[in-house]
């Protein structure tokens, strides 16, 4: 179903920016994303996720930068020439068509026999189990219905890539969670580029094979979800992508290894040999850290480990998160519940916390943000 | 709510106009009127050649008014809702609006001064030598009551094609675009059917009151340029046959309605519904 005429990425963009009058919407934006993967772009509201689509798709122009697609330069190309899908934030569905007729769009734009169109549609609808939907207007349909016809009607002349512009925003949580492993099911099956815009993290990280993490107009960073997550850039990153416990202070070297020294604690990996700032930040996500009883009355400073009170036991269902009160910190440290052997605790227990030096990301002071 | 809206649709139209359609059954001595429930003053208006050309000219007039203002309020009501000029949208509204209120009489004397015997535009054409008599052509002339009533009433088409295209989503027209239609291609199948509501009230609005209109053809007509309205002034006031001038009022009224019954039932056919 999916052609690409060379190996070289589906969609690119080469350093695009877009002002609206004052408002610097994308600054310098660089991104190429392979044929065949599920991209999410990731970002605050306002951060320019619509607009880089809308550039993508032909629909604004860029005020610098290229648009490649297919390897092809598309940067000035009318929108309906260029081989790409968009599915709308609102769906942007058409009233005065039943759904079979916005289904059937594209094909009979194109010029396509009508048996044949008709038969694409059915064929569209019955994969998203709007089969007896086809000659409703669309102004009867649910939420997640609209979605599935926006997404069908996108699908429809099977354009290799498919831009979907928070497509689940207007769902409600279950339906949102089916429709993610279903969109990814599918996108695997037809094979198509998928660039799906969505500003719900754990949305991007279910379904992506990549994240772009964007902010204020630029790509904070880029990689697969376990990369961005574990290995957050920015303070931007470790605090938008998950939780983050997060200390600063100055750094040094010491025999190959990389040492924070945060006041009462002391942070210490092996694993950042080309970390050179002498000021900065390390990142510990709460499933990195383990809690334990305490054990001893110790109180010198050890590298990695902590000893402290618990202030804040929560039970989440699936986890135990705990706040625990350091010397001058606090963190937060989630672990699996329900399994026999994790100890439980309360509030106000003695405990100690400990890290391995895999979990400690260090992040240069570049922002403070 | 209904029931002082029905009164007060009954004091000011539905009396007054049944007062008007019963003397159209009646007759008249020259001094007083009778009621009665004669069809003579209908088989008047549809037998007679002046009444019928009359009532013709007037349906044809208000047709083309109400095509050539839709055609030039389209692109002002497009350009500050979906255009380029979508923030001085309040200010042109603002600007149509304060026009609405400018006398109609004072734009049509300032018509007369450009299209009229001495008129501008007359004496321009012919001191740049175009043959023929342009003079003659355009003033009092159908030409000069069609122009006249399309600038009088391009600001009234303008307001509900304007409150219709500001309801078609721009994302709508920008998924067409995705999906493969031209700018053209979007505009035919997705900005007009969603404006077509507003398309047919504009045309109704600009048709009912250019074909109904008499002042403009009295005063830029001429002889070969009188409506049907002009008839009925002067039933109504040099002649005092009011019976007869009702007749001729309700079958231009019912011709105006079954025309535009017509329209909508076409428009329906052809798939362009009247809904949003
Ligand atoms: N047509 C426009 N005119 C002026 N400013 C615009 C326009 N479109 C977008 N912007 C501005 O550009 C910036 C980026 O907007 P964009 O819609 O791309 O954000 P987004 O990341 O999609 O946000 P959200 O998650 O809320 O959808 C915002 O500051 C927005 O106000
Ligand atoms: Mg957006």
């Amino acid at each position: 179903m999916t052609t690409t005429s060379s190996s070289g990425p589906a969609v690119a963009v080469e350093s695009i920016s877009k002002r609206f009058g004052a408002v610097q919407a994308l600054s310098g934006v660089s991104l190429a994303v392979a044929p065949g993967r599920f991209v999410s772009l990731l970002g605050p509201s306002g951060c320019g996720k619509t607009t880089l689509m809308r550039i993508i798709a032909g629909l604004d122009r860029q005020s610098e930068g290229r648009v490649l697609i297919d390897s092809r330069d598309m940067s000035r190309t009318a929108p309906h020439r260029r081989p790409v899908g968009l599915v709308f934030q609102r769906y942007a569905l058409f009233p005065h068509m039943t759904v079979a007729e916005n289904v059937g769009f594209a094909l009979r734009l194109r010029g396509a026999d009508r048996s044949a169109t008709q038969a694409r549609v059915q064929e569209l609808l019955d994969l998203f189990q709007l089969g007896q939907f086809g000659g409703r207007s669309i102004d009867q349909l649910s939420g997640g219905q609209a979605q599935r016809v926006a997404l069908a009607r996108a699908l429809a002349d099977s354009p290799p890539v498919l831009l979907l512009d928070e497509p689940m925003s207007a769902l409600d949580l279950k339906l949102r969670q089916a429709m993610q492993l279903e969109l990814r099911r599918l996108q695997k099956q037809i094979g198509a580029t998928f660039l799906f815009v969505t500003h719900d993290q754990d949305e991007a990280m279910v379904m992506s094979d990549e994240i772009v993490l964007m902010n204020n107009g630029e790509i904070v960073q880029q990689g697969t979800p376990e990369e961005v997550y574990g290995r957050p850039r920015s303070l931007f990153s470790a605090r938008f992508l998950g939780e983050a416990n997060l200390f600063s202070g100055p750094l040094r070297r010491e025999a190959g290894a990389t040492l924070l020294d945060a006041g009462s604690l002391l942070l210490k990996s092996h694993a950042a040999a080309g970390f050179a700032a002498t000021r900065g930040w390390a990142c510990i996500r709460p499933e990195a850290i383990r809690i334990e009883a305490r054990s001893d009355n110790k109180t010198e400073r050890r590298p990695n480990a902590a000893a402290g009170r618990v202030r804040e036991a929560i039970f989440q269902g699936a986890y135990r998160r705990y706040v625990v009160e350091l010397d001058g910190h606090s963190v937060l440290v989630q672990q699996p519940a329900g399994s026999d052997a994790a100890p439980t605790f309360g509030e106000g227990d003695r405990v100690d916390v400990s890290w391995s030096e895999s979990g400690i990301t260090y992040i240069e002071d570049a922002d403070n943000a | 709510m209904v029931a002082p809206a029905g009164l007060f649709m009954a004091i000011f139209f539905i009396v007054p106009l049944g007062v008007l359609f019963a003397y159209s059954f009646g007759a008249t001595n020259g001094i007083d009127v009778s009621f009665g429930l004669s069809l003579d003053n209908y088989a008047k208006v549809v037998t007679s050649p002046l009444f019928r050309d009359l009532i013709w000219r007037s349906l044809w007039v208000g047709s083309c008014v109400g095509i050539f203002s839709i055609v030039l309020a389209f692109p002002l009501a497009y350009a500050i809702t979906l255009g380029p000029l979508q923030r001085a949208g309040t200010f042109v509204l603002l600007m149509v609006i304060v026009s609405l209120f400018t006398a109609y009489i004072v734009r049509i004397y300032a018509w007369r001064t450009l299209l009229g015997k001495q008129g501008a535009i007359g004496q321009l054409l012919a001191a740049a030598g175009v043959p023929g008599s342009p003079l003659e052509a355009l003033s009092y002339s159908k030409a000069a009551v069609i122009i006249t009533l399309v600038s009088i009433l391009v600001p009234v088409a303008v307001l509900p094609l304007t409150s219709a295209l500001s309801g078609i989503p721009p994302s709508c027209i920008a998924a067409a675009r995705s999906l493969g239609a031209t700018a053209f291609g979007a505009f035919a199948r997705i900005t007009v059917p969603l404006a077509s509501r507003g398309i047919i009230s504009a045309f109704a609005l600009t048709f009912v009151i250019a074909a109904g209109d008499f002042i403009t053809p009295q005063l830029l007509g001429g002889p070969q340029a009188q409506l049907a309205g002009n008839a009925v002034v002067s039933r109504f006031g040099l002649s005092f046959d009011w019976p007869l001038g009702s007749a001729i009022a309700f079958t231009l009224i019912f011709l105006m309605g079954a025309l535009l019954w017509t329209m909508a039932l076409v428009l329906r056919r052809l798939g362009i519904k009247d809904r949003p």
